[in-house]
């Protein structure tokens, strides 16, 4: 598409189509897909959390438990998507099943660490009067990390909404699948809808998750949402003996020779759209995380650029890519700018806070020769929040290395590009070797990162997605 | 009720053992204060009697059984009948008193009775805390969030937890290091009144040799206790009952 082309394109996405009819046809996916986020979360907890304390309670065999959850951890959810819905058949179930596996291994991991840095006096004290494992979980550490369990917990609901709407794009049902058939129907106004609606279930989220924060008995609301996704989208069981037929045709994985050739190619171009989206997300993010930052710019700027920054991350990767597929063109381009712009939205949060954290008296200090803001920016605020932001930005590369994985299934290339081809083809043995080649890919980049910071000496922080 | 011959604990970390062939006997109705400076292993013996600490040598036998040997079932039969009162109280903040107090009967209780006491407590229950509570003389906290209470007030919550337990053996681990000299002093007299009358054996760490030797039957000095020889003034022990 020319430049020239390019604003008449996107006056095509509005206005968005607003109309009772449509709005009204719309309540079905939408309740597809916080159902499919609800009961994939309960399932994730309801194994997560005892496999957690499993873990922190030392049973045998937990150190291979924990090894286990963080190789699930790292393939993708869209790529478990697409395993799913050859495995179950198009629709909710697989998508619900999808996030259910990802988020049990997300959750079991994160929930065992946080038991682990449980403070051990009270725990050894309970076990002073003979308590079990089990009532020492009861009385101990659900006790002592509930907070902690909380707010992890409303994170991962709000991720999870946000993979619902992904792995609808592969088949999943709910508002993905609704996107990418608007998007290819050509009705640009409708996807504009999809969008909006998806940007305000987030931040009705956002708020939802800072009152269970306050009041936490409110969690219980969720469990009778997830209950209700649970069974409205269950599997068929009378297809259980397909799902085994179709798995066991994956086995064993199997690539031809051309394929292998073509593997280096694949891989250059999904650590290239993962490097170079990380690139512009930090030159887009820098100014705006400047501007968000409350100490340095004025306030309604501020509030401003937040809405936008909240709007950029609101709205998935493939949700960005699948829009700007139809825009650029399928390839990695796409790919790039589709992660530029999300990863913005959370680079450009996470920086201005780290602008907001900094000691103020060397800031102070350089404002006190009578410096503008941007000088003040430049030589007190930039260097003092390098620190934060640099293990912010090396997240996200590790982030957008996984999310560059996925994003070839919607038409932006990669290895990703060539799982999906495979699964539309029916190839379901080179299908599986591509996944398993895409988490081996993603491993080593958790690994690699892990040492990185523990060489560099950075603390864990949590990686917003 | 405790026996404990030739102790030795050693850490990979320090060059001398913590603890070098300690020798103690404690019998059931008795009171005994450990004494000695910090880290000369007070806490290391406490935590090696409860079997969180493995031991180098020696042997440490409770109601017969060794501690050493004790695994699984055993060990946590054998944890039963030894309460322990640590010196920051260690209770589970988030949780309400009486939900701290009866931590003290998990021991004897199935997982799902523990479970179900958490979300819907019996009146039997309530009134068992309450009378362990009434015991340590701060009857009125029963259901208050136990974050809200002074440390004074917390430490009481652990004693009635472990009073809680019914234990054959006491080890409280500097139970008063931080309380004010009056709640102190009331807090040695409920302990060594409790071990008096109901038969249970006390081992009590404390930094105050003065203080232990006004409340306690025998005072044993860790520094000079290789062989656990009685301290000059324990031999006529003063004991004061509450």
């Amino acid at each position: 598409m020319s430049a020239g082309a390019l604003p008449g394109f996107l006056g095509e996405f509005l206005p968005p189509d607003l109309s009772i009819g449509y709005l009204e046809a719309l309540a079905r996916p939408v309740m597809q897909t916080l159902g499919m986020a609800a009961g994939g979360m309960l399932i994730a907890c309801a194994v997560g959390l005892p496999l957690g304390l499993v873990i922190a309670t030392g049973a045998a065999g937990t150190r291979l438990l924990y090894e286990l959850l963080a190789g699930l951890r790292a393939i993708p959810d869209l790529t478990l998507a697409i395993l799913c819905v050859v495995v179950f058949g198009i629709g909710p179930p697989a998508g619900m099943l999808a996030l259910a596996i990802f988020y049990t291994a997300m959750v079991g991991k994160v929930f065992a660490d946080l038991f682990l840095s449980a403070e051990p006096g009270p725990l050894e004290a309970l076990r002073t009067t003979g308590a079990s494992r089990a009532q020492v979980a009861l009385f101990g550490y659900i006790p002592l990390k509930l907070k902690d369990l909380l707010t992890h917990g409303c994170y991962s609901f709000e991720c999870a909404v946000r993979a619902a709407v992904i792995v609808g794009a592969v088949g999943g049902g709910g508002l993905g699948t609704e996107l990418v058939g608007t998007l290819n129907a050509f009705d640009y106004h409708r996807a504009t809808t999809l969008i909006l609606i998806l940007v305000l279930i987030m931040s009705l989220l956002d708020k939802a998750s800072a009152l269970i924060r306050r009041a936490p008995r409110l969690v219980f609301l969720l469990f009778p949402a997830g209950a209700a996704g649970l069974w409205l989208y269950r599997p068929d069981l009378v297809a259980i003996g397909h799902a085994l037929s179709a798995f066991s045709s994956m086995l064993p994985p199997r690539l031809p020779a051309a394929a292998i050739a073509r593997i280096p190619r694949l891989l250059g171009e999904t650590v290239a759209t993962a490097a170079g989206g990380t690139a512009l997300a930090v030159v887009l993010a820098l100014p705006l995380g400047l501007a968000a930052a409350r100490n340095l710019a004025p306030s309604a700027l501020a509030q401003a650029i937040r809405l936008v920054l909240e709007t950029l991350r609101g709205v998935p990767e493939v949700v960005w890519g699948l829009v700007l597929v139809s825009l650029i063109g399928i390839g990695p381009f796409a790919g790039l700018v589709a992660l530029g712009l999300h990863s913005a939205g959370v680079l450009g949060k996470l920086y201005g806070e780290s602008f907001e954290n900094v000691r103020l008296a060397p800031v102070q200090a350089i404002e006190a020769t009578g410096a503008t803001r941007l000088s003040v920016a430049c030589f007190a605020l930039v260097p003092l929040a390098s620190g934060p932001m640099a293990v912010h930005t090396l997240f996200r590369l590790e982030w957008n290395l996984r999310a560059a994985t996925v994003l070839g299934m919607i038409g932006a290339g990669g290895i990703g590009e060539a799982l999906y081809e495979a699964q539309q083809l029916f190839f379901y043995r080179e299908m599986m070797a591509y996944i398993l080649i895409t988490w081996a890919i993603i491993s080593l980049s958790d690994g690699l990162g892990q040492r990185l910071r523990q060489r560099l000496g950075w603390a864990e922080v949590p990686a917003l997605r | 009720m405790l026996r404990i011959r030739d102790l030795t604990v050693a850490y990979a970390s320090r060059p001398t053992p913590v603890i070098d062939r300690l020798s103690l006997q404690v019998q059931p109705g008795e009171s005994v204060a450990i004494v000695g400076p910090s880290g000369c292993g007070k806490t290391t013996l406490f935590r090696a009697i409860g079997g969180f600490v493995p031991i180098t040598g020696g042997r440490i036998e409770v109601d017969g059984i060794e501690v050493a040997s004790a695994r699984g079932k055993r060990l946590r039969a054998l944890r039963r009948r030894v309460a322990v009162i640590a010196q920051k109280h260690d209770l589970i903040e988030r949780l309400a008193v009486h939900q701290n107090v009866m931590a003290g009967a998990l021991g004897r209780w199935s997982c799902l009775r523990a479970l179900r006491f958490l979300l819907l407590p019996r009146r039997s229950e309530l009134l068992e805390v309450r009378a362990a509570l009434e015991r340590v003389g701060i009857p009125e906290e029963l259901r208050r969030k136990t974050a809200e209470l002074s440390g004074g007030q917390q430490q009481r919550v652990a004693i009635a937890r472990a009073l809680l337990q019914n234990p054959g053996l006491l080890l409280a681990d500097e139970p008063v290091a931080s309380l004010d000299p009056a709640l102190s002093e009331q807090i040695l007299a409920l302990l060594c009144g409790l071990a008096s009358a109901g038969g249970m054996a006390l081992l009590c760490a404390l930094h105050q040799p003065e203080l232990a030797r006004r409340y306690f039957d025998r005072v044993v000095d860790l520094r000079e206790a290789a062989d656990a020889r009685p301290a000059a003034a324990s031999a006529g022990g003063v004991r004061l009952a509450s």
